[in-house]
């Protein structure tokens, strides 16, 4: 009996909660949950839609929503296609004359001129969190309402593209006029606005009436092609393909790998494949005082790594072997390297080289790594690969920050993983590695060379960014082996019949609301 | 009783004190740059060092400390994250709803099933409704929430498709992470239910009230419940002041934006302001926890509330 009216208050209780209206709890999305609406999974948190504040994951997956930028990349370090911007033309080494359209208007109805393009560039700058991207910018000249100057301080390849590519666009008066500047509430020229952001949860936009560009001169990823946009945040791997399943989302990004399965070749869904650009990597100490200044130390771990089976353990097979520091999808990556020797596996040449740096017995070195599930898997495989060799590893694991700050120290670690990418080349790449300039007379992993670094210059340049140039810092890495490329992996978008075509940027991310429908999935 | 109650909540100011000087003194000496974690991998000494002279990092530990105090205790305002810009307390303010939620209905779930299944155990001691309630809370506080959240969704949300796996809205939304998060809960709440009414179960008074005449029930419920409920409310508190900072496992699974992942994001990110802003807020809300449990224990022992009122009367 007295079992009997507990399972009764208990059902109660539930049904209570199942059935109450969704008005005594504000509904979490917040929009008509109407045909025309794309629900997107995302495991990383957008944090903020401030225009200029650090580029995590999350706010490269929904941003362009709602910010523009000058030009688009066609693909990293391709061609740069219209966005804001309608054209350019280059004056002289380092002056670029950028012509924007006429036309342009936030979703405020503010119009945005050549001053507002020099407001954006400035704050970006003063800002300070995406530095990478703007800092190669010397000043800029408004020339008239349309027309700007920026004057770069380099001739780097690539400064000015990365300059265009990286900066959102908005109007001086409306940002200054917002307290909170754009945070919760932004004002952008991009073709949706942004309806509610619940941090961590989701954000939703819905598509603008008077979006400024025509038909025909619309970028791609600017194109609208739904009502409304809404991205769920959903941190947790096997959740995120829950969502898919259920329909409770139309499209989920970075499904695991062993996860593929329950959507390839699954009636209703359909997954697409992209390969990263960021590649796996180990980052020897060099300083003088630590045992890996030896170069046949360096060599002899590079030929202990078994890489394709790394791959093979850390990524189910899916991605590819590194064949320089740096994964293979830049422009400037030569193709003729793929078909070269880069340490190839060969457990007889490490030992060689192991006691040819003297170290006949074996060697115990410390392995730093951050405690992300894919470093974590990737350093006790190293550990087993260089055990085979003779070398004893003891690894240190850190969260980001630490390793981040710990990288600095020469004496915290022998070797560790990074993860490396750039926005265009792979000299990009090689640059935030090694450039002896940005770390104070030493490449970031200590080390001094000053013929290394005029290769490097020489291949940075835009005027001596030749095959020739980079081929000689490509063969001048390998050689010296500071560092040495392992994989890079591949991320996994699955998606129903809702969609017939995903818009992907150069980031390799998609753009949902210029992804392509299919409306009888819809009806 | 209204004397000892200022007293408690004059208390919670040195309380309070003592926990920020305490977290932003681990922040300080625990390694980890923030300049790192907001420009990224591969930025350069120079630029990282602009953004340590701008965020005051390079400030001595007391003029850092001098101005925290000043901004919490003088204005209230705990400052802007470092990673998104916003308020600490807005931040704070906008998840704590979805964790006080959770907090509350797993906690009370956890009571309504906890209590009854001890009661049942203890008054067949040795019998077959105690072992099958003492099975029932083993199996419960062996299983890891995570996983049995896990296992809820396969079933109600994709198999059954009765509730949503994810996300925050309608009250549906919760069912699922209160009932996984409730389930250890439920195990401890009867054990420790089965185990404070076996000790006055024995009891001279439930002797005394049996011998009156008085019906199991009213001998069970009235006199020996309420008794063996002291440790019960102490340990139930303790969970919910604990869930209140933040049910981490069960918000990541259940996508829920709570005070949990957001500290561990802080943490995570040594964004020291959102960090201490949430310990602060922890400390507050845990310290009105035990002040109302405190009282409640007054009010379940009426020998508690002769106590509170004594000691007011011998101060007066």
């Amino acid at each position: 009996m007295r079992k009997t009216s507990m399972f009764k208050v208990l059902s109660l209780v539930l049904s209570a909660a199942v059935l109450l209206p969704g008005s005594v709890f504000a509904e979490g999305s917040g929009v008509n949950m109407d045909e025309q609406t794309v629900r997107i999974a995302i495991p990383f948190d957008p944090s903020t839609m401030e225009p200029w504040a650090t580029m995590g994951d999350g706010r490269i997956d929904v941003i362009r929503h709602v910010y523009e930028y000058m030009f688009d990349y066609e693909k990293i370090g391709g061609d740069l296609l219209p966005s804001i911007a309608s054209g350019y033309e280059q004056v002289d080494d380092t002056t670029y004359r950028v012509t924007i359209y006429d036309n342009i208007k936030d979703s405020a109805g503010n119009p945005i001129t050549a001053d507002d393009v020099k407001f954006s560039y400035e704050s970006t700058i003063e800002i300070g969190n995406q530095a990478i991207g703007v800092n190669t910018i010397d000043h800029m000249d408004v020339i008239d309402d349309t027309t700007i100057d920026f004057v770069f301080n380099t001739t780097a390849a690539g400064a000015f593209a990365n300059a265009m590519t990286n900066t959102a666009i908005v109007d001086k008066e409306a940002y200054e006029a917002d307290p909170d500047h754009f945070a919760s509430n932004p004002v952008g020229t991009g073709p949706y606005v942004m309806d509610e952001f619940i941090p961590g949860s989701s954000i939703s936009f819905t598509k603008r009436d008077d979006y400024w560009q025509s038909e025909e001169d619309c970028a791609r990823l600017s194109e609208a092609n739904i009502g409304h946009v809404i991205y769920k945040v959903i941190p947790e791997a096997s959740q995120l393909t829950i969502a898919l399943e259920s329909g409770d989302v139309d499209i989920a990004y970075y499904i695991a790998s062993s996860d593929t399965h329950r959507f390839e070749d699954v009636e209703g869904f359909h997954l697409a494949a992209l390969p990263k650009d960021l590649a796996e990597v180990i980052l020897f100490n060099c300083d003088p005082s630590n045992v890996f200044a030896s170069k046949e130390l360096r060599q002899a771990v590079c030929y202990a790594i078994d890489s394709a089976a790394v791959l093979q353990t850390v990524y189910d097979g899916a991605g590819g072997v590194c064949k320089t520091y740096g994964s293979p999808l830049f422009a400037d990556f030569n193709e003729k390297w793929n078909e070269e020797d880069y340490y190839d596996y060969d457990a007889d040449k490490a030992k060689e080289l192991l006691a040819q740096a003297g170290y006949p017995d074996g060697i115990s070195v410390r392995l730093m790594t951050d405690n992300s599930p894919v470093h974590t898997r990737m350093a006790q495989v190293l550990q087993s690969m260089l055990s085979a060799a003779g070398i004893n590893v003891e690894i240190l694991s850190y969260d980001g920050t630490l390793i981040n700050t710990y990288r600095f120290d020469p004496t915290q670690f022998d070797l560790y993983i990074a993860n490396k990418s750039s926005f265009d080349y792979i000299t990009s790449v090689w640059k935030f590695s090694f450039d002896q300039v940005a770390y104070k007379g030493k490449t970031l992993n200590f080390y001094v060379d000053e013929d290394l670094q005029k290769m490097l210059e020489t291949a940075l340049d835009a005027k001596t960014h030749t095959e020739e140039n980079i081929d000689a810092v490509h063969y001048a890495l390998k050689d010296l082996a500071l560092g040495y490329g392992i994989c890079y992996g591949t991320n996994y978008i699955a998606y129903n019949d809702k969609v017939s075509e995903l818009a992907i940027d150069f980031k390799t991310r998609v753009v949902g609301g210029a992804c392509i429908f299919n409306p009888e999935a819809f009806e | 009783m209204y004397r000892y109650i200022l007293k408690r909540l004059l208390l919670m100011i040195p309380v309070l004190i003592g926990v920020t000087i305490l977290i932003f003194t681990i922040m300080y000496f625990t390694p980890g740059d923030p300049a790192t974690q907001i420009l990224g991998s591969n930025a350069t000494l120079e630029q990282l060092e602009a953004k340590r002279q701008e965020l005051g990092l390079n400030d001595s530990y007391f003029v850092r400390l001098g101005r925290y105090m000043k901004d919490v205790f003088l204005h209230f305002d705990f400052g802007n994250s470092y990673i998104n810009g916003r308020s600490v307390s807005k931040d704070i303010f906008s998840r704590y709803p979805q964790t006080f939620i959770i907090a509350f209905f797993s906690i009370a779930f956890a009571l309504l099933i906890g209590i009854p299944l001890g009661v049942i155990a203890a008054t067949n001691q040795n019998k077959l409704g105690d072992h099958v309630a003492m099975l029932i809370s083993l199996i419960g506080v062996s299983m890891p929430n995570f996983w049995v959240g896990l296992m809820l969704v396969i079933w109600f949300a994709l198999e059954l498709k009765w509730l949503p796996a994810t996300g925050i809205g309608a009250p549906r939304y919760y069912v699922l992470p209160c009932a996984a998060c409730a389930l250890n809960g439920i195990a401890s709440i009867a054990r420790q239910t089965r185990s404070g009414m076996l000790e006055v179960i024995r009891a001279d008074y439930i002797v005394t009230a049996r011998s009156k005449g008085q019906t199991e029930n009213k001998v069970i419920y009235r006199h020996a419940l309420c008794n063996a409920l002291i440790p019960v409310v102490t340990s139930a508190a303790g969970a919910f002041g604990s869930l209140l900072g933040g049910a981490l496992v069960i918000e990541t699974v259940f996508a829920i934006p709570g005070l949990g992942t957001y500290m561990v994001s802080a943490i995570n990110n040594r964004d020291y302001p959102a960090i201490q802003g949430s310990v602060f807020f922890v400390a507050l809300t845990f310290s009105i926890i035990m002040l109302l449990v405190d009282l409640l224990y007054a009010f379940i022992d009426p020998r508690i509330k002769a106590q509170y009122q004594g000691n007011a009367r011998i101060k007066v």
